[in-house]
Formats: structure tokens, C-alpha cells, sequence
């Protein structure tokens, strides 16, 4: 991806008029899969203009951990027809990974409230 | 066909005997010659049909399958959805081969199948190992960002976060 693409996809803000495929994920609430990014006013702005230069395109929902809504998004490469038949792979990955971000959260969510509770004092971020 | 007292009995027939009462939507014999022509064909193996072995006979795999049957052996095949069968045709001097073709629309089924299940294994495995190594769910995204897109060979994985208190969608980590 280039600067600019980098730069455009940092944040989005929907209520400015940009949108994309994870406000429809996240608002439906289910899976969205196009065959080409190229052919869909959601992705046609973003995934295709930010040379990523993939074609079918897939969008699937993490779900709410630690007062966020997560989404994953998947894009195949440009010589690949379409990942319809990954869709199955992608679903158990994506159930996988949700899993995973919620151990990770509440992982580092207890090693901040340990040190606190032990000897009352507060974290001092290193970073 | 061998005779009990040695010999063969050869009968050129318009149908391929016994086989013919067998469905030909299902089943299709050929007989090809030593230079890989087709000289007859019956069934689902018949020329004017859309069949896919006969066109590029010498430029698929078949051509081992022939090579071995000119030398006397059997073989057997699987190609685009067709099993086959053959067997060396001494008729005199001349050798050709006996083919027998069978629609495997179930094997071909099943083998996408099992690849299909293979695969994803393959990709749960690296996932599974990626996710466990790491507890902190920064770097664990990123692992798995990678692994997802190494087995599934994508160009671009998104991890997109909206946090509840704004209406802006961060993107959390991008691998292009």
C-alpha cells in the first residue's frame, strides 16, 4: 500500500461521507463477500484505489471485545477469480482469531489490574 | 478376446459387445493407435462429444497411460473427472490400446473435497501455532494477519476497530 492509500485508510469517518465494507459488516452484523473490489461502491474507493490491487474481497465480522467492534477484512490477489471457495477457511480463521483478540484483551487487562491489586500502586506504561 | 486353446478371436462390431448394455451416458470406450489417433470410441468416450481426453491425447497425462499399454501393461488414470482404464489390442500385427473410461464426477467430488479439508487443516494448524505462541493481542493480530494471508495467499488482510464511544473506523493493522 502507498502513502496516500495508507493515509485514506487510517481513519474513515462516516458521518463526513466516507464509508467502507467493515461500517456494513458491523451494522449487519454477518459476513460480506464481493467477487471483484472494482465492482462495488464500497470497496471500489478504498481496496481498489489504494493499491492493493486485489480482486474478490471479503469482509467478516470479530465481534465486541473491550468496548470495540472488530473487523477483519480479506482480499484476494489480483490473479485469483474469486475466494468463494475459502469462505468455509476463512469463517473457522475469523472464529479463531475473535477468540484469540479476547484472550489477548483480557490477558493484558489482567497483568494492568495484578501489579495494582498486589501493592496498590499504578502501572507506569514503559512505552 | 482369448480362446481356451490359445489365440485370439477379434470381432469388429459397431458396439463394444457386452459393454454396450451399460449406460453411455456413464461409460465410453476408445481404441487408439500407436500414434495416439483415436480409431473408435463408444459412450461417453465418442469424438463428437465434448470429451476431454481425445483432443490433446499425447499432451495430457494420458500419454503414460499409453505408453505402458503399447508395452502390455495395464493402467489406470484419473483426469478431469474421468477414471480410466487400459489395456494393450494386439490384432495381428497392429498394437493398439484399449481404453475404458468411466465418469468419477463422485471420485472427482470427493478429491476436491478432501484437498479442500487437507488444506484447511494445513491453514489451521499454522493458525492455531501463531495464536498460542502469543499472548498479547497486538503482535497476535499481526501473526495471524500474516498466516492468514501466507495459507490463503491474499493480497491484503484488514483489521478494522470501531471503538464504541466515536463513529470513526480505525484501521488496526493492515498487511498488503
Amino acid at each position: 500500500m502507498n502513502r496516500q492509500g495508507k493515509l485514506s485508510c487510517r481513519a474513515l469517518l462516516p458521518i463526513a461521507g466516507g464509508t467502507c465494507v467493515a461500517e456494513l459488516v458491523a451494522a449487519s452484523r454477518s459476513s460480506f463477500a464481493q467477487e471483484n473490489v472494482l465492482d462495488h461502491v464500497l470497496t471500489s474507493n478504498l481496496e481498489a484505489s489504494s493499491a492493493i490491487c486485489g480482486r474478490a474481497g471479503c469482509g467478516s465480522s470479530l465481534g465486541d471485545f473491550g468496548s470495540a467492534y472488530w473487523v477483519l477484512e480479506l482480499v484476494g490477489r489480483e490473479r485469483r477469480s474469486s475466494l468463494r471457495g475459502e469462505r468455509e477457511l476463512f469463517e473457522r480463521a475469523r472464529e479463531h482469531l475473535a477468540l484469540a483478540i479476547n484472550s489477548g484483551l483480557l490477558f493484558e487487562n489482567f497483568e494492568r489490574w495484578l501489579p495494582m491489586s498486589v501493592t496498590g500502586l499504578p502501572i507506569i506504561d514503559a512505552a | 478376446m482369448p480362446l481356451e486353446g490359445g489365440g485370439n478371436l477379434v470381432l469388429d462390431l459397431r458396439a463394444p459387445g457386452f459393454l454396450a448394455s451399460l449406460d453411455p451416458e456413464g461409460i465410453g470406450v476408445a481404441i487408439v493407435d500407436p500414434v495416439g489417433y483415436v480409431r473408435r470410441t463408444w459412450g461417453i468416450a465418442k469424438a463428437d462429444q465434448p470429451f476431454p481426453a481425445w483432443a490433446h491425447v499425447l499432451e495430457t497425462p494420458l500419454v503414460n497411460l499409453l505408453e505402458t499399454s503399447y508395452q502390455g501393461s495395464q493402467r489406470r488414470a484419473f483426469l478431469d473427472g474421468y477414471r480410466y482404464f487400459s489395456a494393450s489390442l494386439t490384432t495381428g500385427d497392429v498394437s493398439d490400446v484399449f481404453i475404458l473410461a468411466v465418469n468419477a464426477s463422485e471420485e472427482r467430488h470427493a478429491r476436491i473435497q478432501a484437498s479442500k479439508s487437507a488444506r484447511m487443516a494445513h491453514a489451521l494448524k499454522r493458525l492455531g501455532k501463531a495464536l498460542t505462541r502469543i499472548n498479547r493481542f497486538r503482535p497476535l493480530c499481526n501473526s495471524a494477519a500474516h498466516e492468514i494471508a501466507s495459507v490463503a495467499e491474499l493480497a491484503a488482510v484488514l483489521i478494522w476497530i470501531n471503538r464504541s464511544e466515536t463513529t470513526t473506523w480505525n484501521l488496526f493493522l493492515a498487511l498488503v
